[in-house]
Parts: C-alpha cells; structure tokens; sequence
C-alpha cells in the first residue's frame, strides 16, 4: 500500500469515526426528557403546579429542540402568572376573562378540582345559566351528581337544554332513570340544531338510560361538528366517559367513532403542507372567512380572524 | 468555447449546490420564476407567497436583462437544470447511449408545451395563492433538501426527465420549461445572435447538427430564434469559423462580432446588480399594519426561528394584535422576510403605549383564543430573547 493510500484510508477512517453520531448520549437525553414531561404531566393532574412547572422545564432543557415540551413549559409559566394575578384582578371584565381562560387550561389537562373552584367563583359573581351549566359540568367530571341537581334545579324557568341536559345525567347517574327520561325528551326542542356540547351531554343521557342509537346518533352529531384538530381528542375523551361506556361496548361504536368531522379547517402547517391546507387561497390575505373555521390553527384569513374578533 | 461554457455552467452549478447543501440557503429565494408566480399576489397584497422573498424579482428582472441582451444564455449558462440536463446527454452519449432523433415537425409540436404548462401554473398558483408547481418542479425536487411539499410527483417528474436527458438534449429546457415560455418574447427580439456569412459558409451542416435547440443555423442569415441558448457551439463546429462563416455578436449594425468572453460580462452585470439589490434593497416580503403612525415611531429588530412562510408570518401578526394579556396597545406595523431557520422581522410600534419587552412577550408568550377557547402556544423563539432560561433551539 502507498503512503498516499495509507493517508487517504487515514482521513477517512477518522471522518468516519467523527461523522458517528453517539447514539446512546442522544436517546438517553430523549428518555430522560420524555420521563420528565410525563412526570411533569402527571403533576399537573394533581394540581401541583410548582412541581410540574419544574418537571416541564427539566424536559425543554434537555430536549430544546422539541417544541412540544418547550410550548408546554412556557404554556404553564405563563398560566402560573396568570394565576398569580387572577384573585386581585379588580376589573370584572379581566377578571372574568381570566378565569374563563384558566378554565380552559384546567379542563384540557384535567385538573377538574381548580376547573371546579373557578367555576364556583363566577357562578357566584354572575349566576347566570351559562356559568351554571359550566359549574355543573365540572361537577359531574367529580361525580358531584346531588349538588350538580341541586345547583341546574336553582335556575327555574332559566333552564336551558344543556343545563336540562346535565341534570338529566345527574339524575341517571343517580338511578332516577324515570326523571332522567323525562328530561332527555325536554333537552332539544325541535328544529334547533344541537351545538357540539349539547350533543355530547344528549349523547351520555342517552346512553345512561339505556337509548343506545339515539345516543350514537348524538354523538356523531358532535363529532361532525368538531373541528378536526380537536376531533381526535375528542373521541378519546368520549371513549374515556363513563356515561358513554354502554355506547363504547355496544355494536354501534365503531361506526360512530369512525365520523369525520364536516368542518373545513385551516390547518396552517408553517409551510410545511400548504397543498392540503383548505384555507392556502386566503393565507395571509382577507378572504373567505368560511376557509377557516373557529379553531383552526392561526394563519388562516384575516376576514375569518376579524368575523371572530366581532 | 465550450470548455469556458462548461466552467460557467460548472461555477452556477456549484454556487448553487454550496448555498443550498453546505449553506443551507433557501434556493427558491434565488429562483426567477418564483418571481414570476408571485407577481400577482404581490400586486394584489402587497406580500409574497409561502417562503418567496422580493430577491426572485430582483433575479427575475436580472434574467429578463440577459433575455433582451443575450436571447436564452441563462438557459445555456447559469440553469442547474440546463446544466445537469445538457451534462447527462453528453455523458450518455460518451458511453454509447444512442440519442433519440426527433424530427422537426414532432420537435416544433412538443416546443408549444411549454405555454400551455406556464398557463395552467399561473392560474392555478393566482388562484389558490399557493406555490402549486411546487409538487412537480424538478429544480424544487433537486433543490429543496426534499423539501416541504414534495411529493411523488416531483420525483416521478424529475426521474422522467433525467431518463429522457440521457436520450434527448435539454427536453426540458426545450419543450416544457415555463420560464422558457416567459423568456420567449424577450428571447424572440434579443439583442445578440449568431450571424452566418453564406459566402464563407461550406453547407456542411455541422452547425445545425450541433444546436442542442435544433435550430437550422446552416439555413439562416441569423439566428433570431427565441429559443436560441447561445451556446455558440454552432460557431465551435464550424469547419470555417477562421473566414467568420459564423460569429455571435449584435446586429450589423453595432458591429460584427463579439467574443464569449463579452457574453459572460454582460450575463454576469445585471446578476450582480441584482443580487446587490437584495442586500441593498432588502424590501419585506410580508407587511401588515395596524392604525395610523403617531409623530414618534420606535422600531425594534428581531431575529426569530421558526418564521418560515407567509402563513407563519400571519401567525406572527395574529400574536402581536392578541386581545389577551399581553397585547400591544397602539400602533403595530410588522415588516418580516419569512424563511427557513432564523427569519428577520421588523416590528414598528407607538413608544408612548408599547415598548419592546411588550412585544416580544407578545411574539413568545401563549395566548387565550377566546373564540375558539384554547391557549395557543407561540412557535416562535426570538434570538437572543430566553425569558424561560430554555437557551436557544
């Protein structure tokens, strides 16, 4: 062998080793990072905050990269100073912004007991049947049923089809199948079309006394409804309710949770899948505000973001 | 002649493959029919579309210049994709791959290709605002680092067309290249040509043998084909080019001929003004505003990662007009320049009702979507800006 091949297979062979990644540094930092923000998430369903904040951090700096771990870190710092303000907020307009907000946060990382206790408090400021209706959703997520009856009975002749709707799930899960009848036939007046919500609570009183189509049939209405970005979240949320759970065993199951939703959504990929974004013809102009529905990802039209913001 | 032709062919080639691969540069910044696709919505709303920047008018322009001056020479010069697709042939040929002859009829229908491919592009990418040749261009394919709307297409189309390089000389520069279309006028009244001296010429045909355009130069006084690349091959071949039987150079009028050397002057002027525009003349690709510009206006700019296209740029803004705990009071204008890795933006605000601590919280922090009842997490990170001590991604 010549020298000059002998230095060539050097240079080589030496790039090589350098152009070996150290698999093992890697996945280990993944893991580490992957065990934290689980941990971190687990904490935040038991309402410690401090801890989770710390695990969710401990994740981003290990994996900065990842923008899931990085998002969420910062989703919870910035919840946390929100908290932090919340209870001296003078202004009843922020203030009830505020807690709509941290609401929000709470229900999608199930932290029912805080979802519950802010709840409470704008029930308590406002008593109006929409705060009712969220305070007694948050209720029945504790299997509070008594008090959720007590609180939706408090409204009267205010009673709207979800708050009926809500008692009737109170009052099945209750064993007073005969009331939770009688409303269940009160909830959807005719020729009103079901929001999402009210179709998911038509859908659980169903179930829970024992009208298993009529529940299929609500709750693929709800899922139609729901925007794709949510849908699947959704399905699992349904699959995970008790009150769905003769739904979820019976025949008709797999056909309901096979419904796609019917809506059009802006699902601004950031560039990375414009072609099958149904919105790319009004990105970033005014345009059809139909492009986009509530929900989608930002970056749909500015008609869309202004209709909204009325 | 042809060898000065393969080292200029050989240093945009390279130029090229080093900004994207090594530089990691965005190539379609850089692409002169990216201008020609973003024109309409420019016009129309004042911002550019997916990740586009106002460089491809700027290069568009620099290609039309070399169009009137030099007829096609980017074609012949300084396109990857007529580079590769003239190398492949001539490689092929090298090693025995028969060409396939194509006769002139079958030539002159397939050269009308073109127009209808540049037709179906333009209104399909006006009409849904979006890159749409994306899928199918094989410089996207060859460019793109496999790049965000690849798709089978783009391989299939790019495949097809380095299979039919290795039969046919430069099918795709001749017969569906939409840019080519675009050229073609400008092409047509081109200043320069080939001229032939039928008293010194032999009719030995070499020249039009050797036209990777198939134009019959051994039948004309001149060459004022659209489609000629001047490649000056005809002039290489030509077994009298020492009596001038063929020279390139301007009209008659203006002088009997001039050298390569002079082509690769004038191509490289109007390039190199261009690409001193972008620096110099760094117009946004994206503006919004919001309300009137008070007496005093402060500006603060940013660095920021993941600001890679007009729908992030939207984003960006929809974070800056937030109605929730962070918003910027006041007037807002956003300048930015979207594009892969770290993208520039310029953000100008009312002083008196906002600072720059305001707005980049605005840009980083989470927001609550009333409407649709969610918090939104911010995909951007501003450099140099690390409130959570993450470091930068």
């Amino acid at each position: 062998m010549s020298i000059r091949t002998a230095s060539l297979s050097l240079v080589l062979a030496a790039a090589a080793l350098f152009a070996i990644p150290a698999p093992s540094a890697n996945a280990a930092e993944t893991a580490n990072a992957s065990k934290s923000y689980e941990h971190g998430a687990a904490l935040l369903a038991d309402a410690d905050f401090d801890g989770a904040l710390e695990a969710y951090a401990a994740a981003a700096k290990a994996e900065p990269d990842n923008q899931v771990y990085r998002q969420q870190y910062s989703l919870l710092s910035r919840v946390m100073k929100v908290r932090a303000g919340f209870e001296q907020q003078k202004n009843p307009v922020v203030w009830d912004r505020t807690a709509i907000a941290l609401r929000a946060y709470y229900e999608a990382n199930k932290i029912y007991g805080e979802a519950m206790e802010v709840d409470w408090q704008r029930h308590e400021r406002t008593g109006t049947p929409e705060t009712a209706v969220l305070l007694a959703e948050s209720q029945l997520r504790l299997d509070l049923n008594e008090e959720t009856v007590e609180l939706l009975d408090e409204l009267g002749d205010d009673q709207t089809p979800r708050a009926a709707a809500l008692k009737g799930i109170a009052l099945a899960r209750m064993g007073k199948m005969d009331a939770a009848k009688m409303l269940a036939g009160e909830c959807c007046p005719e020729g009103v079309k079901p929001d999402p919500a009210l179709c998911f609570d038509l859908a659980r009183l169903s179930s829970l006394i024992g009208d298993q189509e009529p529940a299929a049939k609500m709750l693929v209405c709800c899922f139609e409804q729901t925007v794709p970005s949510q849908l699947g979240a959704m399905k699992t949320s349904a699959e995970e309710c008790g009150d769905l759970s003769k739904l979820v065993a019976s025949d008709l199951s797999e056909k309901v949770w096979s419904t796609q939703s019917a809506i059009k959504e802006s699902g601004c990929s950031g560039g990375t899948s414009c072609g099958s974004c149904p919105s790319r013809g009004t990105c970033g102009s005014g345009g059809d505000a139909k492009g986009c529905a509530t929900g989608g990802a930002k970056g749909c039209s500015e008609e869309e973001h202004d209709h909204k913001k009325k | 002649m042809k060898t000065t032709r393969r080292i200029v062919q050989l240093a945009f080639l390279l130029l090229t493959l080093i900004g994207v691969f090594t530089l990691r540069g965005n190539a379609e910044r850089w692409c002169p029919f990216g201008g020609v696709e973003a024109i309409y919505g420019y016009i129309n709303e004042g911002n550019m579309l997916c990740s586009l920047g106002v460089s491809n008018f700027y290069i568009l322009a620099a290609v039309i210049v070399i169009t009137i001056l030099l007829r096609r020479a980017f074609c012949g010069y300084m396109c990857p994709i007529g580079t590769v697709s003239e190398w492949l042939r001539s490689g092929a040929k090298r090693v025995g791959v028969p060409g396939i002859p194509i006769p002139g009829r079958l030539d002159w229908v397939l050269r009308w290709l073109k127009y209808p491919v540049l037709a179906v592009i333009l209104y399909f990418t006006y009409k849904t605002s979006e890159l749409i040749f994306r899928g199918f261009d094989p410089c996207y394919a060859l460019l793109s680092r496999h790049g965000e709307d690849i798709t089978v297409w783009s391989y299939t189309v790019s495949g097809s067309i380095v299979v039919l390089s290795l039969l046919v000389v430069m099918p795709f520069c001749r017969w569906f290249c939409p840019l080519a279309a675009v050229m073609h006028l400008f092409s047509k009244f081109g200043f320069t040509r080939i001229k032939r001296d039928g008293e010194a010429c032999v009719d030995c045909g070499l020249c039009a043998k050797s036209c990777p355009m198939a134009i019959p130069v051994d039948k004309v006084e001149q060459v004022t084909e659209a489609r000629c690349i001047s490649c000056m091959n005809c002039v290489q071949v030509c077994p009298t080019k020492k009596k001038g039987a063929l020279v390139w150079g301007p009209p008659r009028m203006f002088g009997r001929s001039w050298s390569q050397g002079a082509l690769i002057a004038i191509m490289l002027f109007p390039l190199t003004a261009a690409v001193v525009a972008v620096y110099a003349f760094p117009m946004p690709s994206f503006v919004k505003i919001r309300g009137e510009a008070p007496a005093e206006v402060a500006q603060v700019e940013l660095r920021i990662h993941n600001l890679t296209c007009r729908g992030k740029a939207t984003s960006l803004w929809y974070f800056l007009e937030r109605d929730d705990f962070t918003a910027v009071p006041g007037y807002l204008r956003v300048e930015a320049w979207p594009g892969p890795g770290v993208a520039q933006a310029r953000v100008l605000y009312d002083p008196s009702m906002a600072d720059e601590q305001l707005i980049k919280d605005a840009i980083v922090e989470p927001y609550f979507d009333a409407d649709a009842n969610f918090w939104r997490p911010s995909p951007f990170v501003i450099e140099g800006y690390d409130p959570l001590g993450l470091g930068s991604p």
